[in-house]
């Protein structure tokens, strides 16, 4: 058949899958620390195509490409802008790093400082998850007043407690969401120290600009339409090689 | 179908309920002692089309892969004790928790429920009731028919001058109870609170000890809602919940565009 017609088909699947990260994005405009997906789209090699004559060796007369991909997910890690809660365990990291939660299926990563306390006392996250510090699981002693400095440092009135354990990793680009704000690092390299400063009473929006992924949702849709047409077009004229050119009789 | 649809549906149904806190919040801006919600958000599971790190076909290592997001949801709405602005009432019975702390009233099932609404009032045996008429706990306060001047001391002790005697009489005692987590505690509606596995038990102690508020005669605490906050949150939540609308129309443009492939 027509090659075109798979290359305007690659396209719509492609954008259509861009459709759902710009979806996402907008589902999670308020999410505490939530950073936004991009697509990355990437055309299919090209191939070269040739004339083939008798006797002769086929000669290469130029390359037709055959269609795009979505060929990667890209997290854009800016910092979301910071707003102030007024909630003593609200913490916001100004800069680079994420907070170490333990979860029962191991270690995970998170931007999202919306902690609270379970009944022993420790901080948690929204799921229960115990926050870590430095020498373990982060203990507050209730009654005591919680404060805690820019460098993670945690006092209780005025007794030092431990020290929020916060991470970066050399490859931000490996980090691998999974839901409930929690990153996972299999491949993401080893853990470095981060470039940071804590903010209590502070939590950091999501960094998704409503503006730009609007724009990007009208532009998919009419990239969609578009190669639509190039399909409908492409019909048409298979119509006429079928039924007009190939009539018989 | 195309999953933009329902992910975008998520995030209509998660503004939804963040406008129900909000009204909720501006509902009860008057509300003696409340403590206002937020909601806070969620993203929801990734469909991981390619994982970073594995090696493609000519052996390489992909250095990103495809993760494809399913929306958000609600993943708690938290309540925030930050204290509430103080009010002058006059009334003798009207107190204020200063600081951390909640009054424990009993329950006509017998059960314990926490407050910070210290507007007290005597029922017709002179018990010291809240305004729904629950006795304070853990000690029934009674005021003697012939009392004047009540005073309430910033520990907690209840006393009353009473005709024909030279000094105060000391009617009795306020305790106050602190959880390790009050974000954990359930709200029962009325102002009360109780207890659950979450917010940890009680921890009662005499007003002004450490770590406990100091009790203030005269005065009610207000609501900690303010209403700048949360007509700005309720527009954010608006103008998500349209833009999440937009996604689902686009997403349905999209495939109405396929259907017209085949005419």
């Amino acid at each position: 058949m027509i090659k075109g017609l798979y290359t305007a088909a690659s396209s719509m699947l492609a954008n259509q899958n861009k459709m759902s990260l710009i979806s996402n994005n907008l589902a999670n405009v308020n999410t505490t620390g939530y950073k936004k997906d991009e697509g990355i789209q990437e055309s299919f090699p090209e191939m070269l195509i040739s004339r083939i004559e008798k006797d002769k060796k086929p000669r290469a007369i130029g390359s037709l490409g055959t269609g795009t991909r979505l060929q990667e997910t890209y997290t854009d890690l800016t910092q979301g802008s910071l707003y102030a809660t007024g909630n003593e365990l609200d913490l916001a990291i100004d800069g680079d790093g994420y907070f170490v939660v333990e979860t029962p299926e191991g270690i995970r990563y998170t931007r999202n400082g919306n902690f609270t306390l379970n009944d022993n006392g420790q901080i948690v996250t929204n799921q229960g998850y115990l926050v870590m510090g430095e020498e373990g699981p982060m203990q507050t002693i209730p009654g005591r007043n919680i404060q805690i400095d820019g460098s993670g440092q945690l006092y209780l009135d005025n007794l030092r407690g431990d020290s929020f354990l916060v991470v970066n990793f050399p490859n931000t680009d490996q980090l691998t969401k999974i839901g409930d704000n929690l990153y996972t690092s299999e491949v993401a390299g080893e853990e470095e120290l981060a470039d940071f400063q804590i903010r209590q009473g502070y939590l950091e929006n999501s960094n998704v600009n409503v503006v730009q992924e609007m724009v990007k949702m009208i532009e998919t849709n009419r990239y969609y339409t578009a190669n639509q047409k190039v399909i409908t077009a492409y019909d048409s004229t298979l119509d006429k090689v079928v039924n007009s050119v190939g009539s018989i009789g | 179908m195309i999953s933009a649809l329902w992910t975008a549906a998520t995030g209509m149904n998660g503004q939804q309920t963040n406008i129900d806190v909000i009204s909720n919040n501006l509902a009860n801006v008057n509300t003696t002692g409340f403590k206002k919600s937020r909601a806070s958000f969620q993203d929801l599971m990734y469909h991981n089309l390619k994982q970073p790190g594995t090696t493609n076909a000519q052996g390489a290592e992909i250095p990103v892969g495809i993760e494809i997001g399913h929306g958000s949801k609600i993943s708690a709405t938290q309540k925030i004790f930050t204290e509430g602005d103080l009010q002058n009432t006059e009334g003798a019975l009207d107190i204020v928790i200063k600081g951390d702390g909640f009054l424990q009233v009993l329950l006509p099932n017998g059960e314990i429920a926490y407050t910070r609404d210290g507007s007290l009032s005597q029922d017709s045996t002179g018990r010291l009731v809240t305004s729904d008429g629950y006795p304070i706990y853990p000690e029934e306060i009674y005021i003697p028919e012939d009392a004047s001047a009540i005073g309430i001391t910033s520990d907690g002790t209840v006393s009353a001058e009473i005709d024909g005697q030279d000094e105060a009489e000391q009617l009795g005692q306020i305790e106050l109870a602190r959880f390790s987590n009050p974000a954990g505690l359930n709200s029962i509606g009325n102002n009360l609170y109780t207890a659950t596995v979450a917010s940890g038990d009680p921890v009662v102690n005499t007003p002004g000890s450490a770590g406990y508020g100091s009790i203030e005669q005269n005065f009610l605490e207000m609501s900690n809602v303010k209403v700048v906050e949360e007509m700005v949150n309720m527009i954010a939540a608006q103008r998500a919940y349209e833009i999440n609308s937009k996604a689902i129309q686009a997403a349905d443009d999209m495939l109405s565009t396929a259907n017209q492939l085949k005419r």
